[in-house]
């Protein structure tokens, strides 16, 4: 058996009455082979019909930087760096090509070889998705650098907003059931960000970077992860989630029969239960993946995995021939491994009863009650969170192997002491963590004699609080306290009753001083702790004009403090003053600089096109020389030919060079509007984002800031 | 072998390799009848019914069958059945006796599972392989060969290696004027032949053989044919008549894991019977023989447990041959062919549901009775208190294979438990790397070393539901020893792990090898002083690979070693008491000895006096032999370079005057290249782009997919060539005490830029001065 499923990391749905009940004998049958000719940029892949009345045909983009055609001899060429190409339905009854550059967004119809639409996009597109959101017309949403933009068929930009981090992938779907679309986005910071129209819905923190998203019914849909994981969501909440040595290249939903396929990049195929993620059917292709895609066509669907050397394969799902033979003997299997594993368990209890009390002190037992104690420990002196390991019994405790998603580099992390005998029975592990996240921590304590080579496995769980960085600041220890300058006040809301209840899920604290939390006024510092211990935190209740203050320097945790806080509390809408005046000040040195920088682009584009233009001539006047065997003029123009290419070289590299820090600076800016929009909660915080593009476009930048700080009303 | 498919039949405990055989049935009528020898020291015998009725045998009895099996007979449970072979009375030639030996004994059982044959053996080490012919019982310990006649101890030998396998001719014409006649597999590559009390000769193999076994069942046509397959898994044929045998073909079995069973049967309907291999990995693969006596794959079929046993008989169908193959946790299963109409495979197709319904509550009744006992042991650990009592812990049993692998220049690591795992751990004491498995579908995450973390190498291997199999491939630099701990925890409460060791030498990639070049430019290392031959064994045996731990009985000990990572240098290794000299082509080689063996002597306090005498003419030999490898590297890479560029610019109507160029690899990644700028204009078909090429340019062209399926995980970093060069030029510098500063750089900058043997001939050589 050669699953990937690893049941303890799988969760289910208790409610086994939402389940629907499926067809179980489909599988994936191999149709028809074909070869592109071409290596294939990853990722870059997708069908489309490209002639009114025509035949869906495959368009994948060349590691060569080309767009190709299936079964079309001349390729389709682009100057600029493909990143991402889809298929848009907004020809007359055919798709054009959208492909999104590391500059722009062409959309091309092949039908009638026309550039539909080409749109300037600063820093690139990552990823497309075509389609419907919310109560907004058809577009084409592209993925950038901390922002998303939409355009319409004609080109016309409907839609822009700012996010925490690059876009990666994108798809549209009805993430919460309410019968309209939302739009997914997955993001390299861990992070998928639901977007209703312009207004961040959620946030659902993952364990490692978002490879890729799909649509699988109203209520779901379906990701994965870099580190090998897949899963779904339904109806906001992580369904099952499963995760394999492997990386998903893409996933596709066969909606009606409650499937979906996975295609892996090295080259696996499976097609799985969307409800459950169980694997029905398997079938691989021989080399690494490019992507792959499903034709629209809903009554025959048929995917089509491409990999890197252009070699194509085509999948139909359909019912299964020889797997009723197959499932049987799947079965049987089964049920004998599980009855052999509960034989081999009941004869080693009887084994044990045979055993003489000498035999099992030959094997370095230890005695049957020793404990596990395993709790969150700060050392304040040197601002430290540790894990601390304390087994009873004097026991020496032989290693410690913890399993959290997304903390570590890898899923675990591992302690063994240097050499058997420094083994002692307490240890503490730092945990030295830079991410705001909640994490299960599973823990497993080797306990055992420093001779033995049989050894106890002690299991236990804790929860790591999403802000445990911060530990309640003792009094002996105010030196290590640092008044922040930065800050955001708001307004107490009355739902937010007992801060006691959110400190306590949120923070390491003893359960003795959460009481002190509810006071009606007052102020309470913590302190930070490694990595950022320089970087400490204050809450301030005022009771006089009812506003809570939170003090804290580093904007993005500020927001994800905020996010927490009203998420805790159920709270849709909350505005507030904030004061981070170095990001202000750097917000503001964007904009002024912003002007200059686009006029020397211009410049040095203007530039760079005379001198290719000067580089086209020379060559052409070259060969020409050759051509009437005039071989001292070759000569002549072949020499030119060289000095003109580098400095057209230069002229590219200057322009680049220029572009790159313009484009650094407008992610940076999209990233402060972002952070100042996470550090209001509902409207208030996509009226920030609204506000300030209409302020830049409007160049009326002097309000930037101010919005920043006081939020948009305060327009 | 799409054409097969796999019938499951029963879980029997952990089986020993070998251990499970088809009788052939009396009657027409009735099927063929298994027989499986467990760890358990139980013999069971199962047959299917002939008129499949009922299956219900209470818990304890059913443990082993269901579906269409019922058990014939079982013997009481003892120590490990280590070995199981069929025979009967000479004069009726039906194998039909069964005859096992466990701990030291033998005995046999007819088919009613009567024992009517018992015997002590008189061997000082548990017997692991047995032969039967007629009266006469072969047997082999880890070094020791004896034949019983008769119960009657009539032959004895003892192998200076261990003994991997055995098989006798069967035929006394084959033997000729030799006494009784037997070949083992030996740890030191070799085949011995042994005759009578003595060994007649040797064949030397490449590789150490594991497993024999008679061609054709029967030695084939001049009865002196055997079949052996190998630890690296090859599968050769020897020949081994009187007076010296030779090798008459060796192949490569499609995976390089050990060949742990052979069997010949007719399967595939051919003229001959065909060759079934078993192997570690899960494999089984038929060859069928043609007229020459030569094999050809003809189908494999992939199962997830390492093969203990394979055997072919009548067992589920009277008119089709089933193989029966048997695994380590205890699976037996039946490979048939699917042709076959299904309703034969599975008799029970009616009334499945109802068996499965049984199969159920079986195995709900098991759960509650295990639920019970933890109950019970939790309550137990709650009244004990206290610190009194101790703990209950799981006795597993962790199956190991840890061997180096020259194909993959790396060690090879599979475990295999009887339960599935749940994770390992791999700590290591020396740096190691870990190195991909395709097969090993269990995820890694690796722990860095830092402050708090000493060790080189920290890493869990988290396994998927259902994985009683975990294949670990890892790497360590040539000269590095030292100790790789695993922790393995199964997915069994309460929970417990066991901890198994490994030891890496220092010169892990050396083989022994039966010849030694003596024209080759040699160094020499002599060490001289008072110590034992015994103790020299010792240091040996912390260096190299497959070493015997106890020292053959000899004055002078003489082997030879062959080093195939860095292009096929040697060793020759001779000692004896009071000295040991160390000669090898190679400087690393000569420099790790040295160290190691300087380190070992300090620890024990042994004068010894070091002569090293050091030939500079080595170095150039060495890079020489090491060249063919870099320059194959080099040039697939470049080869990869230039067939992407011809392939971009294939659709590309070529100017007859433009020289072509492989566009600079880093303006691909910028956003614009001036010269692909103008690719607009020159963009055009023409079928026609062979007629203008060079021939090298067109077949890098027409080669362009098979290039970068060649170049595919080529890569100059990974290779380990670099690693080989720079050791050489380290170890130079070490024996002759000069500075290699700036040196490695430049070995580094030349295989990068500019590699050619002579260049880097001439880098060594101006270090030199």
């Amino acid at each position: 058996m050669d699953g990937d499923e690893t049941p303890e990391e799988q969760f289910e749905i208790g409610d086994s009455s939402q389940v629907p009940h499926f067809d179980e004998n489909v599988e994936l049958k191999s149709v028809f082979n074909f070869s592109l000719n071409q290596r294939i940029m990853e990722g870059c892949v997708v069908s489309a019909i490209l002639e009114p009345r025509g035949v869906e045909t495959i368009v994948a983009v060349s590691m060569t930087n080309k767009v190709i055609i299936k079964d079309v001899e001349s390729p389709l060429n682009i100057t600029e760096t493909i990143r991402c190409i889809a298929a848009a339905p907004i020809g007359d009854g055919y798709d054009c090509i959208v492909i999104g550059t590391d500059a722009s967004v062409i959309c091309y119809d092949v039908h009638n070889n026309l550039t539909v639409f080409r749109n300037d996009v600063p820093d690139g597109v990552n990823c497309f998705a075509y389609g419907k959101l919310g109560d907004l017309e058809e577009a084409i949403y592209c993925g950038g650098n901390c922002c998303i933009w939409g355009f319409d068929k004609t080109g016309a930009n409907t839609y822009w907003t700012v996010t925490g981090d690059q876009v990666t992938t994108m798809c549209l779907s009805d993430y919460d059931g309410d019968g309209e679309t939302e739009l997914v986005i997955g993001s390299p910071d861990f992070e998928i960000r639901v977007f209703k129209n312009d207004l961040m819905r959620a946030e659902l923190m993952e364990t490692d970077e978002i490879t890729s998203l799909a649509h699988v019914t109203n209520g779901c849909f379906a990701y994965s992860l870099n580190n090998g994981t897949i899963g779904t969501y339904v109806m906001k909440e992580r369904q099952w989630r499963i995760k394999s040595k492997s990386n998903v290249s893409k996933i596709f939903n066969i909606e009606e029969q409650g499937l979906m396929v996975v295609v892996w990049k090295q080259g696996k195929v499976d097609l799985r239960f969307a409800h459950n993620g169980e694997v029905l059917s398997r079938d691989s292709v021989p080399t690494p993946v490019a992507s792959a895609t499903c034709s629209r066509n809903a009554e025959d669907a048929t995917i089509t995995v491409v990999c890197l050397d252009g070699k194509a394969k085509t999948f139909k799902v359909q019912k299964a021939t020889s797997g009723a033979v197959d499932k049987t003997q799947q079965m049987i299997r089964e049920f004998g491994q599980k009855k052999h594993n509960l034989m081999m368990e009941l004869s080693n209890y009887e084994q044990e009863e045979q055993m003489t009390e000498a035999e099992k002190a030959g094997d370095f037992r230890i005695p049957a009650d020793t404990e596990v104690g395993v709790m969150f420990i700060v050392n304040c002196e040197v601002q430290l969170l540790s894990l601390r390991v304390e087994a009873t019994h004097n026991i020496p405790i032989r290693g410690v192997l913890i399993f959290a998603e997304g903390l570590f580099e890898g899923e675990s992390y591992i302690w063994i002491p240097p050499n058997e005998h420094q083994s002692r029975s307490a240890i503490d592990i730092p945990l030295v963590i830079d991410k705001d996240s909640t994490n299960d921590l599973h823990t497993k304590v080797f306990l055992g004699h420093v001779d033995s080579n049989k050894l106890m496995v002690m299991e236990n769980t804790r929860i790591l609080p999403r802000f445990c960085r911060f530990t309640p600041l003792k009094a002996e220890y105010s030196k290590f306290f640092i008044m922040p300058t930065g800050f955001i006040k708001f307004d107490i809301n009355t739902r937010a009753a007992k801060l006691s209840e959110w400190v306590s899920e949120s923070f390491t604290i003893d359960a003795s001083l959460l009481d002190m939390f509810d006071e009606p006024e007052g102020e309470f510092k913590f302190m930070g702790l490694r990595p950022k211990h320089e970087k400490s935190l204050m809450f301030k209740i005022t009771q006089s004009d009812k506003t809570f203050t939170i003090y804290h320097d580093d904007i993005e945790t500020m927001g994800a403090l905020v996010q927490s806080y009203a998420s805790f509390f159920q709270i849709q809408h909350m505005e507030c003053v904030a004061n981070f005046p170095d990001v202000f000040k750097e917000a503001e040195e964007i904009l002024e600089e912003l002007e200059p920088m686009t006029e020397v682009r211009d410049r040095l584009t203007a530039e760079l096109q005379e001198r290719q233009a000067a580089v086209k001539e020379i060559l052409i006047r070259a060969e020409d020389s050759i051509a009437i065997d005039d071989i001292p003029d070759a000569r002549k123009f072949y020499i030119r030919l060289k000095a003109n290419d580098a400095a057209a070289r230069q002229a590219a590299q200057l322009r680049w060079n220029n572009q790159e820090r313009c484009v650094k600076s407008l992610r940076r800016l999209n990233k402060i509007i972002e952070n100042c929009s996470r550090l209001r909660v509902g409207e208030p915080g996509r009226q920030i984002v609204v506000t300030c593009r209409a302020a830049i476009s409007e160049d009326n930048k002097q309000i930037v800031t101010k919005v920043l700080q006081y939020g948009a009303s305060s327009q | 072998m799409s054409n097969y498919s796999r019938t499951d039949f029963a879980q029997v405990g952990t089986t020993n390799r070998g251990c499970m055989k088809v009788i052939p049935a009396d009657k027409e009528k009735d099927f063929d009848l298994i027989v499986v020898g467990g760890q358990n020291g139980s013999l069971i015998c199962l047959s299917r019914k002939s008129n499949d009725t009922t299956v219900t045998i209470g818990i304890r009895a059913s443990r082993q069958t269901y579906i269409i099996f019922q058990i014939v007979f079982k013997t009481p449970p003892g120590p490990p059945i280590q070995s199981l072979a069929l025979g009967g009375s000479p004069a009726n030639k039906k194998k039909d006796k069964v005859f096992f030996a466990s701990g030291n004994q033998v005995r046999g059982v007819n088919k009613k599972g009567k024992i009517f044959f018992s015997m002590e053996t008189t061997m000082a080490e548990t017997a692991n392989r047995m032969f039967v012919k007629g009266v006469d019982v072969v047997l082999t310990g880890r070094k020791s060969y004896s034949r019983y006649h008769d119960t009657q101890d009539s032959n004895n030998y003892l192998c200076t290696e261990d003994i991997h396998d055995v098989v006798s001719l069967v035929y006394e014409e084959a033997w000729g004027a030799r006494e009784y006649t037997s070949v083992l597999a030996c740890g030191n590559s070799t085949l011995q032949v042994i005759e009578g009390n003595n060994l007649g000769y040797e064949v030397r193999l490449e590789s150490i053989p594991f497993t024999v076994s008679l061609f054709m069942g029967d030695g084939g046509f001049s009865k002196t044919l055997v079949l052996y397959g190998t630890k690296s898994g090859r599968l050769g044929l020897a020949s081994v008549p009187q007076k010296g045998g030779k090798i008459i073909w060796e192949i490569q079995t499609t995976s390089s894991a050990c060949v742990t069973t052979i069997v010949c049967y007719s399967v595939t309907g051919g003229e001959f019977p065909d060759i079934i291999v078993g192997k570690e990995d899960g494999l089984i693969e038929i060859y069928v023989i043609d007229e020459t006596d030569h094999a050809h794959l003809y189908g494999t079929f992939a199962c997830e447990e390492s093969i203990t046993g394979i055997s072919c008989g009548h067992v589920a169908s009277k008119t089709e041959t089933d193989i029966i193959v048997c695994t380590f946790t205890g699976w037996l299963f039946s490979l048939a062919k699917t042709s076959r109409p299904l309703i034969e495979n599975l008799p029970v197709a009616a009334n499945f549901s109802v068996k499965m319904q049984q199969l159920r509550s079986e195995v709900e009744e098991l759960q509650s009775k295990v639920n019970e006992e933890r109950l019970r042991y939790e309550e137990i650990t709650k009244r004990q208190g206290g610190g009194a009592g101790s703990t209950f812990f799981h006795a597993f049993q962790v199956h190991e294979n840890f061997e180096y692998s020259p194909v993959h220049n790396a060690y090879n690591l599979t475990i295999e438990l009887v339960i599935p795992i749940d994770f390992v751990v791999v700590q290591s004491q020396l740096p190691i790397r870990l190195m991909e498995v395709e097969k090993n579908a269990s995820v890694v995450s690796e722990v860095h070393q830092d402050g708090l973390n000493p060790w080189p190498l920290l890493a869990s291997y988290r396994c998927q539901a259902n994985v009683c199999r975990l294949e670990l491939r890892v790497q360590a630099n040539e000269g590095d020893s030292g100790v790789i701990n695993l922790y393995v925890c199964p997915k069994i409460m309460p929970k417990c792990a066991q901890i198994t060791t490994h030891y890496i030498k220092a010169l892990s990639t050396h083989m022994r090898a039966h010849d030694f070049d003596m024209y080759r430019p040699m160094n020499t290392l002599q060490f001289s002083g008072s110590f034992s031959i015994a103790e020299a064994h010792a240091w040996l045996h912390h260096l190299l690979p497959n070493v015997p731990s106890k020292c053959p009985p000899a004055d002078t000990v003489t082997n030879n070693y062959r080093s195939d990572a860095n292009g096929g240098t040697q060793l020759q290794v001779v000692y004896s008491k009071g000295s040991a000299t160390f000669r090898s082509d190679c400087m690393t080689t000569i420099c790790i000895i040295r160290d190691k063996v300087s380190e070992q002597t300090m620890k024990m306090q042994i004068r010894v006096e070091v002569v090293c005498e050091l030939n500079q003419e080595s170095v150039d030999h060495c890079l020489k032999l090491i060249d063919p490898k870099i320059s194959a590297i080099l040039t697939i890479e470049k080869e990869k370079l230039y067939a992407a560029a011809l392939k971009n610019s294939k659709n590309k109507r070529f100017r007859n005057s433009l020289i072509f160029h492989p566009p600079p690899n880093d303006f691909t990644n910028k956003t614009e290249c001036p010269i692909t700028g103008t690719d607009g204009e020159l963009e055009s078909n023409n079928d026609n782009v062979f007629s203008f090429l060079s021939p090298a340019n067109a077949r890098l062209l027409r080669d362009h997919d098979m290039i970068y399926e060649k170049a595919d995980g080529v890569d100059v970093e990974e290779s380990g060539i670099l690693a080989i060069v720079e050791n050489l030029m380290v170890a130079r510098a070490k024996l002759s005490g000069k500075s290699i500063k700036g040196k490695l750089e430049a070995i580094r900058d030349l295989i990068a830029n500019d590699y050619t043997l002579e260049k880097m001939q001439a880098l060594f050589k101006m270090m030199n001065d």
